[in-house]
């Protein structure tokens, strides 16, 4: 045929087809003239004619070239071969985006980098935003009050028991209002009330008493009707009001609480709470507000549980207005000194109350979250240095034609990028799945627990995590590629030139995520051992076979009792109650308490024994157990002197009390306390003799110290909540109905609410540790799982690059064990030196969580455990490549 | 064959011919296969497709039409 081609390929230069395609128009169009030619030269023309004749058929111009543009073969996008910077960053930046993107879609080799490195992401990513969800809505959002970030609680506190701090007494929250000149809104509550009755049903709720200013400064305005105007209006909470069935009437309508009428006046919205979540208040929302009168009129005498909020001025700073309040505390002090022995004020930032608790758990797993996340980012690393090592003679090319440093930046950073998004993609769907289990999880502890939803700052957040680990995890190929010799490289192949190198790296990188994910499982393994010591713990009672519950005596101080009437009815029903419960088939004991041990600790009081200099003892945190006779033996706690309380006790004067042990040696030291005197709330308060002394109850939670208790009867007070304890060996749903009708022949009116065995509160105050230790070693398994790809990538990519090495080595007599074990041990090397890392990172990790977490002290297994786990898995997963190359066949390999 | 069956009438050139049939191919009328027969160099077939050929008869009866109202207007028998 003769040479048709260079007359066609010309025309098509205008053109921007691809390549294949434009040799197939060459290829069609030189057919079609060499068919004319024939043609021609059968019909007898000449040779040389007949070609002049067929190439006439390109008419004057290029016709060709002006018909074809329209056509969408012609259309082939502006090739991108990121090179030399076009001086516009951002239009270079997108060329490189565009360019990641089409390799993706074209290159089988990079899109499986991408994948993995994309599934890292995720996990790091997925792990990190689910927790951010968390601290997001519980620790960084401000309160849902007009400038909450303003607001503070004031408690009372002893200057020398820096922990601990309590409630204030009505004068003296009256007498904080007007003195401080540091706040612009100011005001204080109380709980009030617990049973409402709506168009005749009975409802428990809990009721809180608030004076009225505060109420209208908090900022938010009821959805429906208005803040109370008198003493008779009640404000109720959205939940209550759809409990009572949603009635958008319902302002107006009359109800009771604790059988005093009042008139709804609004329905406030779901996320109003007054007081906040946290310290007050245990999981259980207020559903009632009613008007407390800031001065005082109608409230009960003697003091009473008072808790006061204040808005600083919008120019007054939280350490002005804490020393403001320490002022007005002194002052208190100097004028009141036989009640306010060691007496304080202690300021907190109000949002700080709500995560108090909670926020050294949620940084611990913003910390493992921050491990599990820079683990993703080294093992993508890996991958991504792996596949430039892969692309150097294609480095080599750009830096050839004319790339710099930047471009180059900008390549990588633009492949990252694009992965990392991803990742961040897929990670935000699995924190989806996976924040509502880990919040379920501290079911009740987490505050505002309501509020925790992906908003935009979440997805900002990982879309920030996304931008950082492609940044990170764009530096090694980065730092490699750099070091690319254009020549050395294009003259020599890429694999001597990028070999000793990189490996390195990538060696420096596993070693790395192999530490973080040993310190991790360090971290994990410290908080299981904690949780398990603490299991083992004996909370001093004997827990099997005990029920409780809470039932609330009717006519509470939603207004105090009119007469004293009032006041003495709630004591024979205390024993009514015993004594119908005790009836009950296979009961053993029944006993009423004002609180459960392990359920929120305590309420306290101050108690000076007699003979003791009052300064020593004032403001030491001591917890008041008011209970029936019977406690001791329904909880079982051992009695170790003198004697229990009993029914005749109650007209003993001065009452008699029994102490606990660690209250006998605080308070009495080496004197023995039986037959002595105290007195409760100040030296000259009122007057009880110790009788007996019973066991420590690790009532502070099973990892502290046990509050010093003191003991004494019931039915000398008045319970606003009484705790039942009953001991019975018959199961829960056996005696449940039993229970409820025994508590309702005393009273119908009587509900019976919060059952649970003492078993479920003793688990329940581990809570948070359980979560703590579950999310973190989820987190540490997680990492596992990174690591022991990474570990495999490597070893396995090395393997592939010295299969040449190996070859020669095997050829040169050296047998598949001592492959395996070349191979094997550069694994272990790797383990070795990570591990040695991870211990000292896990070491500071766990005496920080030592710290924070009040765990006693910090034993080796976990050490030798996470070593251990992470060196078998290393093992294991450089194991595989290092069979396969043992079974190399060294002809193979080296011919490769 | 165009030029044989028209009569030379019509007369097709390189330049005209391909444009037209790539771009009757990416209309989805045609259909080009690359042919390969022993000792021959590979050929390109086009073959009308079902779509080419719906198309093909829609437009002939508007030609048609077209035809059939030029001689209404003409008077001519043989427009």
């Amino acid at each position: 045929m003769r040479d048709w081609e260079s007359h066609v390929r010309p025309r098509l230069s205008s053109l921007r087809l691809s390549p294949t395609r434009e040799h197939e128009i060459v290829e069609e169009l030189a057919q079609h003239l060499e068919d004319r030619w024939r043609e021609l030269v059968a019909g007898g023309t000449p040779e040389d004619d007949a070609a002049r004749l067929a190439l006439a058929e390109f008419k004057e111009g290029n016709l060709l070239a002006r018909y074809m543009p329209p056509l969408q073969q012609a259309q082939t996008p502006t090739p991108i071969t990121p090179a030399a910077p076009t001086g516009h960053v951002l239009r270079d930046f997108w060329q490189d985006l565009r360019y990641a993107l089409r390799m993706l879609r074209l290159n089988r080799a990079f899109r499986a980098v991408a994948f993995l490195a994309a599934a890292a992401f995720a996990v790091g990513i997925g792990a990190a935003t689910s927790i951010y969800t968390v601290v997001n809505a519980v620790m960084l959002k401000p309160l849902p009050y007009g400038d909450g970030e303003r607001f503070v609680a004031i408690f009372s506190a002893a200057v020398n028991d820096p922990e601990h701090y309590g409630s204030l007494s009505l004068r003296d929250a009256q007498t904080y209002q007007e003195r401080t000149r540091v706040f612009d809104a100011f005001g204080w509550f109380r709980y009030a009330g617990q049973t409402l009755t709506f168009a005749g049903e009975p409802h428990r709720v809990e009721g809180v008493a608030v004076t009225p200013p505060l109420a209208r400064q908090l900022g938010v305005d009821p959805i429906l009707g208005q803040w109370f105007q008198d003493e008779t209006g009640i404000v109720i909470s959205a939940a209550l009001w759809r409990r009572l069935g949603s009635d958008p009437a319902i302002v107006g309508k009359p109800l009771a609480l604790d059988r005093r009428s009042y008139t709804v006046t609004g329905v406030m919205p779901d996320y109003f709470q007054l007081p906040v979540d946290g310290i007050l208040s245990a999981g259980a929302r207020a559903d009632v507000w009613i008007p407390l009168d800031p001065s005082g009129r109608g409230e009960p005498e003697g003091g009473g549980v008072y808790f006061a909020y204040a808005r600083r001025r919008a120019d007054v700073t939280f350490a002005v207005a804490e020393v403001d309040v320490k002022r007005v505390a002194a002052e208190i002090a100097a004028a009141d000194a036989a009640n306010h022995a060691a007496y304080t004020a202690r300021v907190f930032d109000l949002r700080t109350t709500v995560i108090k608790d909670i926020q050294p758990t949620l940084l611990l797993l913003l910390a493992a979250a921050a491990l599990l996340f820079l683990i993703s980012c080294a093992n993508a690393a890996g991958l991504l240095l792996a596949r430039s090592v892969a692309g150097a003679r294609e480095t080599a090319m750009r830096v050839a034609l004319g790339a710099n440093r930047s471009r180059l930046a900008a390549h990588y950073l633009a492949e990252s990028l694009l992965i990392a998004l991803l990742g961040a993609a897929a990670g935000i769907v699995m924190s989806l799945a996976l924040t509502p289990g880990a919040v379920s999880m501290v079911a009740g502890y987490v505050p505002r627990a309501d509020e925790i939803a992906v908003d935009w700052t979440v997805v900002s957040f990982a879309a920030g995590s996304a931008i950082l680990a492609s940044l990170l995890s764009s530096l090694a190929p980065l730092w490699q590629a750099l070091r690319t010799a254009p020549a050395e490289t294009l003259g020599r192949g890429a694999r001597t030139s990028a070999g000793a190198r990189s490996r390195r790296l990538s060696q420096g990188l596993v070693v790395g995520e192999i530490a973080l994910a040993c310190a991790l499982l360090v971290v994990s393994a410290t908080l299981i051992s904690h949780l398990r010591n603490l299991s083992r713990t004996s909370a001093g009672l004997n827990a099997d076979n005990v029920l409780t519950f809470v039932t609330n005596p009717p006519g509470l101080p939603a207004v105090p009792p009119p007469t004293a009437d009032a006041q003495a009815r709630p004591i024979p029903l205390q024993r009514r109650l015993v004594e119908s419960l005790q009836a009950i088939a296979g009961v053993d004991a029944v006993a009423v308490a004002n609180q459960l041990p392990l359920d929120g600790c305590c309420l306290g009081a101050d108690i000076y024994p007699e003979g003791t200099a009052a300064d020593l003892i004032a403001g030491q945190r001591t917890s008041v157990m008011a209970v029936s006779p019977d406690y001791f033996r329904a909880m079982g706690i051992p009695m170790r002197r003198g004697r229990l309380l009993n029914e005749i006790d109650v007209r003993s004067d001065p009452t008699v009390a029994v102490i606990s042990e660690s209250a006998a040696i605080r308070y009495w030291g080496d004197r023995d306390p039986i037959g002595t005197y105290g007195r409760f709330g100040n030296p000259g308060g009122a007057r009880f003799q110790v009788v007996g002394v019973v066991g420590d109850v690790r009532n502070d939670g099973l990892g502290n110290p046990p509050v010093p208790d003191v003991y004494v009867l019931s039915a000398l007070r008045r319970l606003e909540t009484m705790n039942f304890v009953v001991r019975s060996a018959r199961p829960v749903a056996a005696l449940l109905p039993e229970i409820r009708r025994a508590v309702q022949s005393v009273d119908p009116e009587l509900a019976i609410h919060d059952v649970a065995s003492m078993r479920d509160i003793i688990q329940r105050s581990m809570t948070l540790e359980r979560a703590a230790s579950v999310l973190t070693t989820f987190f540490a398994f997680a990492a596992l799982l990174l690591t022991t790809l990474g570990v495999y990538g490597i070893v396995s990519y090395f393997v592939r690059h010295r299969r040449a090495e190996i070859g020669t080595r095997m050829a040169l007599g050296a047998t598949s064990r001592s492959v395996l074990s070349l191979i094997v041990g550069g694994g272990v090397t790797m383990a070795a030196l990570g591990v040695m890392v991870g211990s000292v990172l896990g070491l500071v990790a766990a005496l920080l969580l030592a710290r924070v977490f009040e765990i006693g002290n910090i034993a080796p297994v976990p050490f030798v455990s996470a070593a251990a786990i992470v060196g078998v898995v290393v093992l294991a997963a450089s194991a595989v490549p290092a069979w396969r190359a043992s079974r190399l066949s060294p002809a193979v390999a080296i011919r490769d | 064959m165009i030029e044989t069956r028209s009569g030379g009438q019509l007369k097709f050139h390189i330049d005209s011919l391909y444009p037209l049939l790539y771009r009757l191919e990416e209309r989805g009328w045609i259909k080009g296969t690359w042919v390969e027969k022993a000792d021959e160099r590979r050929r390109r077939l086009y073959k009308v497709t079902p779509e080419g050929r719906r198309v093909l008869a829609q437009q002939r009866k508007t030609g048609e039409a077209f035809v059939e109202a030029v001689r209404r207007v003409t008077g001519n028998e043989h427009a």
